[in-house]
């Protein structure tokens, strides 16, 4: 493939040129250009596309020791399905994170035991967040399943109910036991009947608040292990709810490898939005990195749902629930309270300017995942890019939003030049055991370790 | 020794400058929009080993070096500096500092880092910085704030994090 390299790298060194300093790729319609590169790339460009691609593996998590533990991710997969771990008992994880709509729900605000106040967001490749959940209110997977479990909008039960559930289920305490050991003394008693604590400015707490409230510490720690570790089972599973490489990947490794074949993987269109994407329209500032999300929060002053100003603090209150919970990796319930993220969690500071800012979300996978942003306010792709082309209904508020932010004036062939890329980010799809629930909570080594196909 | 942070806003000038720097990329035909643009081709600040960039205090009273460790300021990974602050009339290291905090903005954006920055006092040299972590490409701004007895100033080093 000597001879594709040659003229690629022709291609790109007449790109850095004829760019003269500007980061964007322009068609490339000078002699010498390959068919399959439409777009000329600067030096620049093509040192920003090569580090967004691969996508490598999740990071670590050494506040779950079981993390990465097939049988702990197993028994987390028939958890994610269980609607029994609710209180009303028709309400699982997978209610709104559904499988069959890409692990959201379609709806514009999620609805399980009531109705939320936030859009569900996708779970593909959640294990590339530092932060989960729009507002960052939980700083790991396991930390981030515990609550919906116990929210009375989303699943309304309880942890006592939740124990009482291992205790009584010949099987799945089996699956328990055989991952996290026996179950702690006392439990029994412990999990006789509902119990959790208050939630933050709850009104009018049910009764199993004030039996929390009478339990022994002792007690309230043995349910708060089955609690935890149930929600590490949890979140070992979906560390394994990922993608495999789309056409950008395939793109990028033939500009990495010289061989150029693999540019064909994008269209002509998608080649356009890629350098309309990592240029003019800016989306890589937050966009960024190989999992198209910088993790972190900002406030993009959109309209909300139903109109008027924003009400919803986002990260101003996501910071100071997981700087003060328990369950967050500096905890006593992290299996890693000196690490990283819990130097992390440390420093953390909640300041007045993280008021009404949410996650960026990964744009790899977006097929399936409509409606889009926090509240599920603009219905498909076509609404976001609109609203980023004339940023029309913006929210001013006497809050930080980003002050970068301008209307780009995208003309039709440049929306659609932009939807072709993100569709270029979908991946290969992934194990089909994946996205519905075994059999049984028992883990039989056979079955090997879910990863993408 | 360590001291704690405090955070500050970050100066209207440096909003004004940051955004007159941007330059205006991308007038080809098929792009409209307003704004400004990054330059992915400009010189980056990957720096090699050893390599510091520094900035005078306000009052000219100090002048502070940073010098990230492992020769560069990483996109959106945590990393941690060694931070120098030097009389400027004896080219010593500066002595009486009650405090000395560091933070990083961005003002073109509104916002910085959400982060409390530990400083740890090396004996004879001069801090060392852990737990930044700048999360986007643009335009950023260390403050070094440097505390003694009822004064406090200000050193400001300018930084182009890129891609």
């Amino acid at each position: 493939m000597s001879g594709a390299r040659t003229i690629l790298t022709a291609a790109v060194l007449t790109g850095a040129a004829a760019a003269g300093g500007c980061w964007q790729g322009s068609p490339a319609a000078d002699v010498g250009a390959p068919s399959s590169l439409a777009v000329e790339l600067s030096e620049g460009m093509r040192r920003a596309l090569l580090r967004h691609s691969p996508l490598p593996p999740p990071p670590p998590d050494p506040t779950n020791r079981h993390a990465d533990d097939p049988a702990a991710a197993h028994l987390g997969r028939f958890l994610f399905f269980d609607e029994r771990l609710s209180g009303n008992g028709r309400v699982s994880c997978a209610t709104c994170h559904d499988a069959r709509h890409e692990f959201t729900d379609g709806l514009t605000l999620a609805e399980g035991v009531g109705t939320g106040r936030r859009h569900t967001p996708s779970l593909w490749n959640v294990a590339h967040h530092r932060w989960l959940t729009w507002d960052g209110r939980a700083d790991s997977l396991w930390m981030q399943a515990l609550d919906p479990l116990e929210d009375p909008i989303e699943m309304g039960g309880n942890r006592a109910d939740v124990a009482r559930l291992v205790l009584e289920d010949d099987e799945l305490r089996g699956a328990y036991e055989s991952v996290f050991g026996a179950l702690p003394g006392g439990l029994e008693e412990a999990a006789s009947s509902p119990a959790r604590p208050a939630r933050r400015g709850e009104e009018d707490p049910p009764a199993s608040v004030a039996r929390w409230a009478s339990l022994e510490p002792a007690q309230r720690a043995a349910l708060d292990e089955v609690f935890v570790n149930l929600a590490k089972a949890i979140a070992a599973y979906q560390r394994t709810l990922l993608r495999g490489d789309a056409p950008f990947d395939r793109f990028v490794e033939s500009l990495r490898s010289g061989d150029g074949d693999g540019l064909a993987a994008l269209s002509p269109d998608a080649q356009r939005g890629m350098a309309l994407f990592f240029g003019r329209a800016n989306c890589v500032l937050c966009h960024s990195g190989p999992n198209f999300s910088d993790g972190e929060f900002h406030n993009n002053a959109l309209p909300t749902l139903h109109g008027g100003e924003p009400v919803d603090a986002g990260r101003y209150d996501g910071a100071g629930v997981v700087k003060a919970s328990p369950f967050n990796a500096a905890g006593r319930h992290s299996d890693a309270p000196d690490g990283e993220a819990a130097a992390a969690i440390r420093s953390l500071r909640r300041s007045s300017e993280a008021w009404g800012e949410f996650r960026t979300p990964s744009l790899r996978n977006l097929e399936g995942r409509a409606p889009f942003m926090h509240q599920g306010q603009l219905q498909d792709l076509a609404a976001v890019l609109e609203f980023y082309s004339d940023m029309a209904g913006t929210t001013v508020r006497g809050h930080h939003q980003e002050q970068f932010l301008q209307p780009l004036r995208l003309h039709e062939r440049e929306k659609a030049d932009l939807r072709a890329f993100l569709s270029a980010l979908n991946g290969a799809p992934a194990a089909p055991e994946l996205l519905e629930p075994p059999t049984s909570p028992r883990f039989a080594p056979s079955e090997g370790r879910l990863r993408p196909r | 020794m360590a001291f704690d942070f405090i955070d500050r806003a970050a100066p209207a000038a440096a909003f004004v400058t940051a955004c007159v720097l941007a330059p205006a990329c991308g007038d080809s035909p098929q792009v409209s929009g307003e704004g400004p643009s990054m330059d992915l081709d400009a010189p980056t600040h990957s720096l090699p080993g050893g390599a510091s960039f520094e900035a005078l205090s306000a009052r000219g009273t100090f002048t502070v070096v940073l010098e990230p460790e492992g020769g560069g300021v990483p996109l959106n990974e945590p990393f941690a500096m060694r931070v120098h602050v030097i009389d400027t009339a004896t080219g010593e290291p500066l002595e009486g500092a009650d405090a000395v905090t560091l933070d990083a903005r961005m003002p073109i954006h509104g916002h910085g880092m959400l982060r409390d920055v530990e400083l740890v006092e090396s004996e004879g040299d001069g801090y060392r910085a852990e737990g930044l972590l700048l999360h986007m490409v643009g335009p950023w701004e260390f403050h070094v704030d440097v505390q003694r007895g009822p004064l406090l100033e200000r050193a400001q080093v300018e930084y182009e994090l890129t891609l």
